[in-house]
């Protein structure tokens, strides 16, 4: 939104570095905002076995007890702290958010990049995108866990394929625009090799979408992993997850409804975090997109 | 039309037999061996060898393709191992709440969406579009369980309106089917209403700057009859796209809806698939919902020439 307003008059120079931060901050609310929540929830996911108790100690005596002094969140049916699960909690959501945006954009750019440069293999790979685009990516990622060990690994992949033709579209899009461009012609008279006009002239234009897209990429692989957890076909069930807390927690809801309401309020506000601070980094890095939304 | 109409089904077919050939490939070449996962952690080698025979997992993966390939052309998903009937019965007996599901949660998230998203283009940069696109950005980021736990405490445990979990069938009357899907609809299409919202607010907004909308508003078109009459009808073609597109959150979200809200439908029987590793259970699904997806979609595309007569096949 930042960027539909080139009109507005610059403010003066700030002097300080104080000044700097703080007309970055009301230039860009969402990159803030949503990058000091994040901020802080991946402090927490990191340090968690210094900042709060062990997640899997039990204690029957206290079972189901509402939030209190002792426990902030409460404890669950096994008497287990609420707040050291919530915690552990963040560090499943945190490593797949980020291992699938890592993994599905190192996939989906190369095979973007051939398919948008090379006339022959866009035909063949993005009917095959076509097709795996159609396919239900959380049906996907079930019938895939399904079959194998539940691990975490297990599940990054199975949430990573489906996101990858959507990496590989948005690659192609960028390349079919730049390759059409005037540099890229005088780099080809220049006689440059084909691999060499695609790392040094074409792959520059993708970053700043692809930084976007990693972003949303990690709030959607966030929720799928939470939904895989929630239907009991995500990571094993001894790592607390946000999802499976919610799952052992369905049937409390009118008894004990913190042993759901905090999990799900973490959940939320990261993926929030994440969004927020997507649609800020789309709004500065990449005017084309932002305009149209 | 009807020519154009069987040639571009035809031209389903191709998609159709690559998403076919995504899903075999996918689930046959996981590292994991799908026999020794169903039989559990206390088989016996020989337990794993005849489950391995049954599925037909010996053979080779070409000619396993090839047998679930003509399986899927005669119309055949496949076969449960748990209830050892075929899969399109288990899906028939179940297809009703889904199905109602759908159709309830496309009507309400659509009209709302519509709603907002033309009320946040209609007061463009004021308190009504913040809080729309506010609640646009929110719609993505809550999962759809949270946001159905959080209606049943609300509506159902706290207030006592609406009925906690379950369905009825549409037979046992409109009234009670309809309460019981009220929830359930609204939880499903929270993110469908975001991002068809989004996507309306954008259009409507490129559309409300051209020259005939301050024609009409000159020669003083009521409010509301520019915006839906001559604005919102123009602004249909790309609003229709992402609704089509946006069916995907719906096939994936009815999974976990159906679970929150215990709803006896096809996607319960996933659900109860993954914890028996019924996996033809999951992939005949799987085919269903693409080929579901691949025809919603083909839908869209011709309906575009009803929203704009300038577009003829």
């Amino acid at each position: 939104m930042t960027s539909a307003s080139p009109t507005t008059i610059a403010p003066k120079a700030p002097t300080t570095t104080m000044g700097a931060l703080l007309v970055f901050a009301r230039r860009n609310p969402t990159i803030v905002i949503g990058g000091s929540l994040l901020a802080s929830m991946v402090f927490l996911a990191v340090f968690a076995p210094w900042i709060v108790g062990d997640p899997l100690a039990m204690a029957p005596a206290n079972r189901l007890r509402p939030p209190s002094a002792d426990h902030l969140f409460g404890t669950d049916h096994l008497g287990r702290d609420m707040l050291a699960r919530t915690v552990f909690g963040a560090r499943v959501s945190m490593i797949v958010g980020v291992s699938v945006a890592i993994l599905s954009i190192s996939i989906g750019l190369w095979i973007g990049l051939a398919a948008g440069y090379y006339r022959r293999v866009d035909a063949i790979v993005m009917r095959f995108m076509d097709g795996l685009m159609a396919i239900p990516g959380i049906l996907l990622a079930i019938a895939l866990v399904a079959l194998t060990k539940a691990s975490v690994w297990v599940v990054v992949v199975a949430i990573t394929i489906p996101e990858i033709p959507r990496v590989v579209r948005l690659v192609r899009s960028v390349v079919l625009s730049v390759r059409e461009q005037p540099y890229v012609d005088a780099a080809v008279a220049g006689g440059s090799r084909a691999s060499k006009i695609i790392v040094r002239h074409i792959l520059p234009a993708t970053i700043n979408p692809l930084i976007v897209q990693a972003t949303y990429i990690s709030a959607s692989a966030i929720l799928v992993e939470a939904g895989l957890s929630f239907l009991g076909a995500g990571v094993p069930p001894e790592i607390p997850t946000w999802g499976n807390m919610i799952a052992a927690a369905r049937g409390r809801l009118g008894v004990a409804p913190w042993t759901i309401f905090f999990p799900g309020l973490c959940l939320a506000v990261v993926v929030l975090a994440v969004n927020l601070l997507g649609d800020g980094l789309r709004d500065r890095l990449d005017p084309r997109i932002a305009r149209r939304m | 039309m009807i020519a154009y109409i069987v040639r571009r089904l035809l031209a389903t077919l191709p998609v159709m037999a690559i998403v076919a050939v995504c899903v075999f490939l996918l689930l046959h070449l996981s590292p994991g061996d799908p026999a020794a996962v169903i039989a559990g952690d206390n088989a016996t080698p020989a337990n794993i060898e005849m489950i391995r025979k049954r599925l037909g997992l010996d053979e080779p993966l070409w000619k396993q393709f090839l047998l679930w390939v003509g399986q899927l052309a005669r119309g055949d998903l496949g076969q449960s191992m748990f209830w050892n009937t075929p899969v399109l019965s288990l899906v028939g007996q179940r297809y009703q709440p889904t199905l109602s599901l759908a159709l309830t949660t496309l009507c309400v998230a659509i009209t709302l969406a519509l709603t907002l998203g033309v009320l946040a283009a209609w007061r463009v940069a004021t308190i009504v579009d913040r809080v729309v696109m506010g609640f646009a950005v929110l719609g993505f980021s809550v999962p759809v369980f949270v946001v159905g736990y959080l209606l049943i405490y609300v509506f159902a445990i706290h207030l006592k309106w609406l009925p906690v979990q379950g369905y009825t069938p549409i037979e046992e009357g409109i009234v009670p089917w309809l309460r019981n899907l009220v929830l359930p609809s609204l939880a499903l299409g929270l993110a469908y209403v975001a991002l068809i919202a989004r996507i309306t607010r954008a259009t409507m907004l490129d559309v409300l700057a051209e020259d005939y909308i301050r024609t009409a508003r000159a020669k003083g078109v009521a409010t509301h009859t520019m915006l839906l009459r001559h604005a919102l009808k123009n602004a249909a073609v790309p609003i229709v796209t992402v609704i089509g597109i946006g069916v995907a959150l719906l096939i994936g979200g009815v999974v976990i809806t159906e679970t929150v809200f215990n709803i006896p439908g096809i996607g319960r029987l996933v659900v109860d698939a993954i914890a028996r590793r019924d996996y033809p259970i999951i992939q005949g699904v799987i085919v269903l919902f693409s080929g579901i997806y691949v025809l919603v979609n083909l839908a869209v595309d011709l309906s575009y020439t009803f929203f704009d007569p300038r577009i003829r096949y």
